[in-house]
This record gives structure tokens, sequence and C-alpha cells, in this order.
């Protein structure tokens, strides 16, 4: 029997698609057998993180309509050899097109054949978010370290508590050792003291988010990235595993020290 | 509504008596007795108000009742409740008016002791961002009250956690209404018709000390309040 595991955030922009890009990576890396779940209707990209955009046939809107069966629609990413599916969002409809019902009975049925669902929850507090938290057994919220994030934030884990969310645990995204340590970011300590909720990890900013996500590679791919590292040890305790936090290192070298001199922050 | 038996609740004016519908007076005021004796000196000091509910009551009856509350040690009998008027409706609401998400905790719990006529609510948990508590009492909250998170209260608030929201205490213009917390850093804070906000200039930061803010000659004035000082708090209100 599976895991429902929705990732959310309240405010937009903050790397929930991403974070269920990475993190679902990650998890078929180590054997699971996963499913994305973009409840994104309307404003769907997961698939394009995924580079999958070009083989979506049916969508989550079709499975809960009926139109088609839910093994139709899962789209296997090759890369993973049978490990890693998506089940995309309908583009050309809206959040009212699916009920929380629905939802329920729809990662109901994917529990039975897979060990995680990862279901990326569109912004905001509405139905999109009801609808992506309805099947949900535990929840990650995602937030950066600015105060507004951390307000919206603190809102979706009232919201996730009042629904009897049985695990909510936080992923700081985006955060800059060096702006941290100089004292212009929030830190870690900061947000957990607001926010009072388990850390399941930290993923520090990072240009080659960018670039995967243009090319349609996770970065959990990469192993020469640091934000990469960061979702594969995520993905490793959400598994159940202990994995300490890693050390967050200030960007060095001849460089950044030559941006600092000039005053440009790195 | 027919009521099976006399109730006994306690709102903001004290106690309020809802008398059982269907026995005779006489019959009623026996079971009033033993109820009475059997809580003495739990409602010390208490105000009471009696509701006749569908019963009509003669003055002589008005009387005896009245009498019979008296006799009780420590309690007043104030008024009764007009059934026309619909009064015990409308405190009752005034009572459970208290939280706009439905899915809050009812942790009601009326306090009569001596020093407050005012019903206390516990909240045991953190308040966060967009959460809200209404009500007409004192209330306390065994937790953090995050920043966007409002306390709209007609007597005094105490947190026991971080309160960096936003409180209003003594909303219905109670000049003696005070705000305590283990670490005071609302985002405003009013006392009856006064406020107060968080300064702009970070740099002049919050205490690390507990503090209590009340009104001083129409004024918001802060000053510390050492933790025992605030468990006390806790107690008495």
């Amino acid at each position: 029997m599976g895991e429902v595991i929705v990732v959310t955030s309240g405010k937009g922009g903050v790397g929930k698609t991403t974070s269920v890009a990475n993190l679902g990576t990650a998890l078929a890396l180590n054997d699971y057998r996963v499913v994305l779940l973009d409840s994104d209707i309307g404003l769907r990209n997961l698939d394009v993180v995924m580079g999958l955009e070009n083989r979506i046939v049916f969508d989550l809107v079709d499975v809960a309509s009926k139109v088609c069966r839910l093994k139709q629609a899962l789209i296997r990413d090759k890369r993973f050899n049978q490990h890693l599916f998506l089940l995309a969002a309908a583009q050309t409809r809206d959040k009212t097109a699916v009920t929380p019902e629905q939802m329920r009975d729809l990662t109901e049925e994917l529990k039975a054949d897979y060990d995680y669902i990862l279901v990326d929850s569109p912004a905001g507090i509405e139905q999109g978010f009801h609808n992506a938290i309805a099947g949900a057994d535990r929840s990650i919220v995602v937030t950066t370290p600015e105060v507004s994030a951390v307000r919206d934030a603190d809102r979706i884990i009232g919201l996730l508590e009042a629904s009897e969310m049985a695990e909510v645990q936080l992923l700081i995204n985006r955060i800059r050792p060096g702006m941290v340590k100089r004292g212009d970011m929030m830190d870690i300590d900061d947000i957990i003291d607001i926010l009072a909720v388990d850390l399941i990890g930290v993923v520090p900013e990072d240009d080659r988010i960018l670039v995967a996500t243009n090319r349609g590679e996770p970065t959990a791919l990469d192993n020469m990235s640091q934000s990469g590292q960061a979702f594969r040890n995520i993905a490793r305790r959400i598994a159940g595993e202990q994995i300490p936090l890693m050390p967050l290192e200030a960007e060095t070298g001849l460089m950044a020290r030559v941006r600092q001199l000039f005053g440009i922050g790195s | 509504m027919i009521k099976k038996e006399t109730v006994f609740k306690g709102t903001r004016d004290g106690l309020l008596i809802v008398l059982d519908d269907d026995c005779e007076f006489k019959e009623m005021m026996g079971n009033l007795k033993t109820k009475l004796q059997a809580a003495q000196g739990f409602f010390q000091g208490a105000q009471v108000t009696i509701d006749p509910g569908a019963r009509k009551l003669t003055n002589r009856q008005k009387k005896s009742l009245s009498r019979l509350i008296n006799s009780q040690a420590g309690l007043t009998l104030n008024d009764f409740v007009d059934d026309e008027s619909n009064l015990g409706v409308d405190d009752e609401k005034g009572l459970l008016d208290e939280m706009d998400d439905p899915d809050q905790p009812k942790g009601l719990r009326p306090d009569l002791s001596r020093k407050s006529k005012l019903p206390v609510i516990f909240i045991e948990r953190n308040l966060r961002c967009g959460q809200q508590v209404n009500f007409a009492g004192h209330v306390v909250v065994t937790g953090d009250v995050n920043p966007g998170a409002e306390i709209i209260a007609d007597g005094n608030i105490v947190v026991a956690g971080a309160l960096r929201g936003l409180v209003h205490a003594g909303a219905n213009g109670d000049q003696r209404a005070f705000v305590a917390a283990y670490r005071l850093e609302p985002s405003q804070l009013r006392i009856a018709g006064a406020f107060t906000r968080a300064p702009d200039d970070e740099s002049t930061g919050f205490s690390e000390q507990p503090e209590i803010a009340r009104l001083q000659d129409g004024k918001v004035v802060v000053e510390r309040n050492d933790t025992n000082q605030m468990l006390s708090l806790v107690q008495r209100s």
C-alpha cells in the first residue's frame, strides 16, 4: 500500500513543482514506484518540468470523468524503467472540473499499485488546494526564506491542521547561505520558530535548477548539483531514513570574493 | 423548545439557570435546591439570572425562587429572563460567538471565580495566519499567536508563547483589560479604544522578557512581567 504526499505552499513560485519533479525523480532512482500527480488544472507545468509535455494524451480530468481508464492516462517516464509515472492536469479546464471526492478515489486507486504518489498542489487556498489535499496521507509545505512565503506557509499549515492532516513537514527552498551569513536573509531557525513544524530538508539556491527546468531534466539526476543532492537527501528522509542536514556553505572562490568586493550579492 | 431538566450555564453576566419545563413548580423547586446544594461553593459570588423557559412564573413563584437563590451562600439573584424579549437566546449567542473557523476547537470553559464575571476560553495550540478568535470573555492561548492571526476579546488576553499577531483586549470598551504574553511582539495591539503598533524601526526590537500591556491615562503602557506573575495571571483571568 502506497502513500499519498501532497506538496503545497500557499504562495506561488516557491518551488512546489520543482520539488515534486525532483523528489519523484530521486524516489524513483531509489527503486520506489512513483506517480507524480499534477493537480494544477488550467496552469499545468509539471509535465514541462519533467520533459513529458508532448506525450500527454489523457489527463486528470479525463480520468476523473471516466473518459479513460487510470492506467491509460499515466505517462511512463522512460528514463526510470517502470518506476516513474506522470498524471498530467488538464490545460483547457479549471479547478472545478474535479471534486475532492474524485481525487480521493483516484489516489486510493493509485495507492494499490505504487509506493509514492506525489501531488503537486496549485498555489492558493481555494478549491484547487482542497482537491490536492483530499486524498493525501501526509503533506510537505514548501517555503522560501521570505516573509511573504513564510506567512502563506503558516496559513496553509493552519488549514492542513484544521483538515486533520496526519503529518505536516516543511521544505525550505532557495536558501542562500551567503546571504544568511550576512544577516540579509531569514535563516532556518527564524522560519522554524514561526512555523513550529518538522523540517524535512533545506534546498540551496542553485542556478542549475533553471537550466534543468528548461531542459526537462530534474537536477536530482545531476550528481554535481548541490540542490540535486539536497533533493536526493529529502527523498531518503521521505522513505524513512535518518539523513543529517547537509552543511550549507557560502559560495567561495575567486569570483565570489570579487563580487563581494564590488558589493554584488552572491 | 422543551427542556427536560433544570440547567446551569455560565454566561458573561454570571450564572444562568434555565428552569425545567415539565414538572410542577414545587417539584422543580426541590430539584433546584438539591442541585444548588450539591454545587455549594462552586458558584460563589455569581450573579444569577433565571430563565423560566416555557413556564410562566407568577410573582409569588418569583419571590420564592429569589428566596431560594439568595439563601445559597454567595449567590445573588439578579434578574429573570423575560420570555417575550428572548433575552436567553441573545445571551447564549454572545457566549458562543467565538470563532469564524468551524474547525477550531470548542474549548469553552466558563469561569465564575470571584475576580471576574467573564467566561474564559483556552486555546491549546498555535493560532496561525488567517485564524481568528472572537470571544466575549478572556482568551488564554497556550501556544504562539503568529503574524496574521487575530484575537478580539471583551476581556483580557494572555498568551503563553510568542504573540506576533493582532490583538484587541477589552473590545467592548473595558479600559481595565490587559494583554500579557511570554513574548509580546504584536503587529498591532488594541485595548478598549486605544491602539498601538509594532515600531517601524526594526533596530528598537522587542524585549526578550514576558511583558504586559495595560491602559494608563488612555495610552497603552508596556511593562515587564516576570514569569511567576504571568502564571498567576493565567489563573486569575
